[in-house]
C-alpha cells in the first residue's frame, strides 16, 4: 500500500466519522494520484485494490455529507440567507 | 500546453477564494469559538453533538470570520489550521493571477513533488490543530 493511499484511507475515516468535505477531498485527490500511478505503469508495486477503496470511501463521505445536509434543510429549510 | 480549461480552473480558484472571504466576512463570529457555519444554514456539528467534543473541523469557520477581521489570535484561538487555511486562501488570489497571467497550468502545481508535501503537511497540522483544540477545552475546565 501506497503512502498516499494510507493517507487516503485515515481521511476517509475521518471523511466519514465527521470532518466530510475537509478530509474527503484532499482523501479523493491522495488516492486518485496513486490509482494514476498504478494505471500508468510507474507504480507497479502498489496495491490498487487498496488505493480504489480510499478513493471510493472518501467518495463515499463527500456524498453522506450532502446527504446529510439536503436531510437537513429538508426538515428546517435553508436558514441564513 | 495550456488551454482553455486551465484558464477555468485558475478563474475557478480565484472566485473561490474571493467569495469564501466574502462569506467571512459577511459572517459574525461565535463568541464560543465554533458554530458559526450555522448562520449559512448549515446544520450544527454531529460529532459535537454527541460527544460535546468539537470535531478536528468545528472552528474553522468561526477563525475564517476572525482573521478577515484582523483579530488574529482569536482567530488561532478558534482553530490553529482555519488561520492558516486563511493565509492560504489569501494568498490564492495573487497565486490565481499569478497562473493567469503567466498561462501556467494549475496541473504542473498538482503533479510536483513539493504539492503532496504541503497536502500532507496541510492533514498533519489538520489533526494538530485539533488536538490543541482539545487541550485548549481540557485546560479551561481546570
Amino acid at each position: 500500500m501506497g503512502d498516499n493511499t494510507k493517507w487516503a484511507l485515515g481521511l476517509s475515516i475521518a471523511s466519514l466519522l465527521c470532518c466530510g468535505p475537509f478530509t474527503g477531498v484532499f482523501g479523493v485527490f491522495l488516492a486518485k494520484k496513486d490509482m494514476d500511478e498504478i494505471a500508468a505503469g510507474r507504480a507497479p508495486q502498489l496495491d490498487e485494490k487498496w488505493a480504489k477503496w480510499a478513493y471510493y470511501l472518501n467518495i463515499v463521505g463527500l456524498i453522506l455529507f450532502v446527504v446529510g445536509l439536503c436531510l437537513f434543510w429538508g426538515r428546517t429549510g435553508p436558514r441564513g440567507f | 500546453m495550456y488551454d482553455r480549461a486551465d484558464k477555468s480552473v485558475a478563474v475557478g480558484l480565484l472566485a473561490a477564494a474571493c467569495s469564501v472571504l466574502a462569506v467571512a466576512l459577511w459572517l459574525k463570529p461565535a463568541a464560543c469559538g465554533y458554530g458559526t457555519h450555522t448562520q449559512l444554514g448549515l446544520p450544527p456539528c454531529n460529532f459535537l453533538l454527541v460527544t460535546h467534543l468539537p470535531c478536528p473541523s468545528c472552528g474553522l469557520t468561526t477563525s475564517f470570520a476572525y482573521a478577515i477581521r484582523f483579530q488574529f489570535w482569536k482567530a488561532f484561538l478558534a482553530s490553529p489550521f482555519g488561520l492558516v487555511a486563511f493565509f492560504g486562501t489569501v494568498s490564492l488570489i495573487p497565486s490565481a493571477i499569478f497562473l493567469l497571467w503567466r498561462r501556467i497550468s494549475f496541473r504542473q502545481i498538482t503533479e510536483s513533488a513539493h504539492f503532496i508535501k504541503a497536502v500532507y503537511a496541510a492533514t498533519a497540522l489538520y489533526f494538530l490543530s485539533w488536538i490543541f483544540k482539545l487541550g485548549e477545552i481540557e485546560f479551561a475546565r481546570h
